[in-house]
């Protein structure tokens, strides 16, 4: 599969539990519209096949909240966290609740 | 030194040659005044991987056609139409600091059957090509390594590159880098090395050693013949025949306790190149073009599409072995395992090798030749530091509604991307967003990779190409020196690069 395929196909893989989740257990949040650029690095329900990325997927909400937060207004910085604070520069926090609410929910 | 490499290949000549029928002399050849080399196996062995046909400089020109020309073949995935140089892979070029390169390049490729203005960033126009001199360090002006020219079909270039005295010694190679067509041909076979011998080539254990040229390249065989649209070669799994040198798991001779130097060439389009000979001992002297600053052991040598290695191997006990390329994720993608060749070691007195053929056992050991343009770049030397966000962007209309983007933007020609001054050095790091690697290739100026992932690099290694890992950055420093103009920069997985993962870097006096 290419690698856009594949980053398409991951959103789409990831998209399917989420509404299949949402369907069968109507109590559960449906996936945040921002959690699509998430998935490509993180996996499908925020269980990544990258090594170095970390599992968010159960991860407290609380902890993911300010770790999206810090990641936003450059606390955490260098390596590999260059990368979360540029994805986290355009989410508002209402995004970012619901995204931590989320990726905290999967299991 | 080059007399005697010379020497040395053109001994091979007088022997039998298994290997010269992949070669057919069509596309290229050598102008007057530069020497040319046959195919043939350093060993003398018919059986034995040969070298690529060579061109050498020759009172300080090298002189030489290439033809882009259509090329019938049949690969081990079955019968195909490659555009490239007339062979899998184009000749070695050979040359010495301080040559010139005169290179007539002819595009005979039929006319490009879309003839509308292209639309930037989507594949177009895979007859249109030109010429890269990939890593070296040289003017990116006029007729040198300038990347924005178009050869359209039927037209002739004459380039003419000149490389500095002090030019670093070490593996380069030539490919297209037509913005639009440059995945099409490449992964079409259209590359060669180039070779600039120099202060790496005196070192003892490395001028005593038989030299092994090793081109690696993935095309595809295509159903129908040419690649006439980016979905043949656009999946990253797309069955690619693995050949070394235009051959499909070639056998590669040594003797025991024989050292050779391998000059390996990653010439693939897409995927990555981990590669063991387990059984062997391997020593890295040099990286893309740069020597290293002592040799290093290694168990596993890592190439992206674009990288180069100087390897000294060697065979320390007789029997049989496999060059591979084990099983390994590429950013989220798991790719299969590949048999790249056998290797054979012989027995030390083995027959089958003419006793006029020198024997090396010495590895190389503590410092290596140093060069003026790879002196470290300190931290007090840095002017300025800019950030690199590697991304993709939906974009409707666009091949796969999709653009690959640096700094949110694919490539614009008529755009300075990046705008530095002369004998300065800067700080970059690369930031990738993505869940695949990008290896970043730097025209024109070598770096110095200072650290991976934030992790400082304990060696900061030399390059022109570097992977940035998946959801991973780098960070490299980059000193401009000796030539003004405008290059690029770009990721050398070249279907990326055709959709517009490359930027402008101008260089001002």
């Amino acid at each position: 599969m290419a690698r856009h395929g594949i980053l398409l196909a991951g959103l789409l893989l990831a998209l399917t539990p989420a509404t299949a989740l949402a369907d069968d257990d109507k109590s559960a949040t449906a996936m945040p519209e921002a959690a699509a650029s998430c998935l490509s690095c993180h996996g499908a329900s925020g269980r990544p096949v990258l090594p170095e990325v970390p599992i968010i997927a159960g991860q407290q909400p609380a902890y993911l909240e300010r770790a999206l937060k810090s990641y936003r207004e450059g606390l955490r910085n260098g390596g590999p966290a260059l990368v979360m604070s540029g994805i986290a520069a355009d989410l508002s926090d209402e995004d970012i609740k619901a995204l931590a609410q989320w990726f905290g929910e999967q299991r | 030194m080059g007399l005697s490499r010379r020497g040395l290949l053109t001994a091979g000549l007088l022997l039998p040659v298994g290997g010269l029928a992949y070669y057919p002399l069509r596309g290229l050849s050598a102008a007057d005044g530069s020497d040319a080399v046959e195919a043939a196996s350093p060993l003398g062995l018919a059986d034995d991987l040969a070298n690529p046909p060579e061109i050498h400089a020759s009172d300080g020109v090298l002189r030489a056609t290439l033809r882009m020309a259509l090329q019938d073949v049949t690969l081990p995935g079955g019968a195909t139409e490659l555009r490239n140089y007339g062979a899998l892979p184009g000749p070695t070029l050979r040359v010495h600091p301080g040559d010139t390169l005169e290179i007539r390049l002819e595009n005979r490729l039929p006319p490009n059957p879309d003839r509308g203005t292209p639309v930037m960033n989507t594949p177009n126009r895979f007859n249109s090509t030109n010429l890269h001199f990939h890593g070296f360090h040289v003017s990116p002006r006029g007729n040198s390594d300038n990347v924005y020219l178009e050869i359209e079909p039927g037209q002739t270039f004459n380039y003419v590159v000149q490389l500095p005295d002090d030019h670093p010694a070490g593996t380069y190679w030539y490919h297209p880098h037509r913005h639009g067509s440059v995945a099409a041909q490449v992964a079409s076979g259209a590359a060669g090395m180039m070779i600039v011998n120099g202060t790496l080539d005196e070192v003892p254990e490395v001028r005593d050693a038989v030299e092994r040229i090793l081109v690696v390249q993935a095309p595809i065989a295509v159903e129908g013949g040419l690649i006439e649209s980016m979905d043949s070669i656009w999946e990253l799994t797309a069955e690619r025949d693995f050949l070394i040198n235009g051959q499909y798991r070639p056998r590669i001779y040594l003797r025991e306790g024989e050292v050779q130097h391998w000059r390996v060439l990653h010439a693939g389009d897409a995927q990555f190149l981990p590669f063991t000979l387990d059984g062997l001992t391997i020593l890295e002297i040099g990286r893309d073009g740069n020597p290293l600053d002592e040799p290093e052991e290694m168990t596993e040598v890592d190439l992206a599409p674009g990288n180069r290695v100087n390897l000294m191997v060697r065979a320390e006990k007789e029997g049989y072995y496999e060059l591979r390329r084990p099983a390994f994720n590429q950013g989220i993608q798991a790719l299969p395992e590949v048999h790249l060749a056998d290797v054979i070691v012989l027995p030390a007195d083995s027959d089958r090798v003419d006793s006029s053929i020198p024997m090396a056992t010495a590895l190389p050991s503590g410092p290596l030749p140093e060069n003026r343009i790879l002196t470290d770049i300190t931290e007090d030397e840095i002017v300025a530091q800019r950030q690199f966000v590697l991304g993709t962007r939906t974009v409707e209309g666009m091949y796969k509604n999709m653009t690959f983007t640096i700094n949110g933007e694919a490539f614009d020609p008529r755009r300075d991307d990046v705008v530095a001054k002369l004998n300065t050095a800067e700080e970059w790091v690369f930031i990738n967003e993505t869940p695949f690697p990008h290896p970043l290739h730097i025209h024109v100026n070598p770096f110095q990779v200072v650290a991976i992932n934030g992790e400082p690099e304990e060696y900061k290694h030399w390059q022109d190409t570097i992977a940035v890992p998946a959801a991973g950055t780098v960070t490299i420093r980059t000193r401009f020196t000796d030539f003004t103009g405008r290059f690029v920069m770009h990721c050398h997985i070249l279907p990326h690069e055709d959709l517009g993962m490359m930027l402008n870097i101008n260089i001002e006096e």
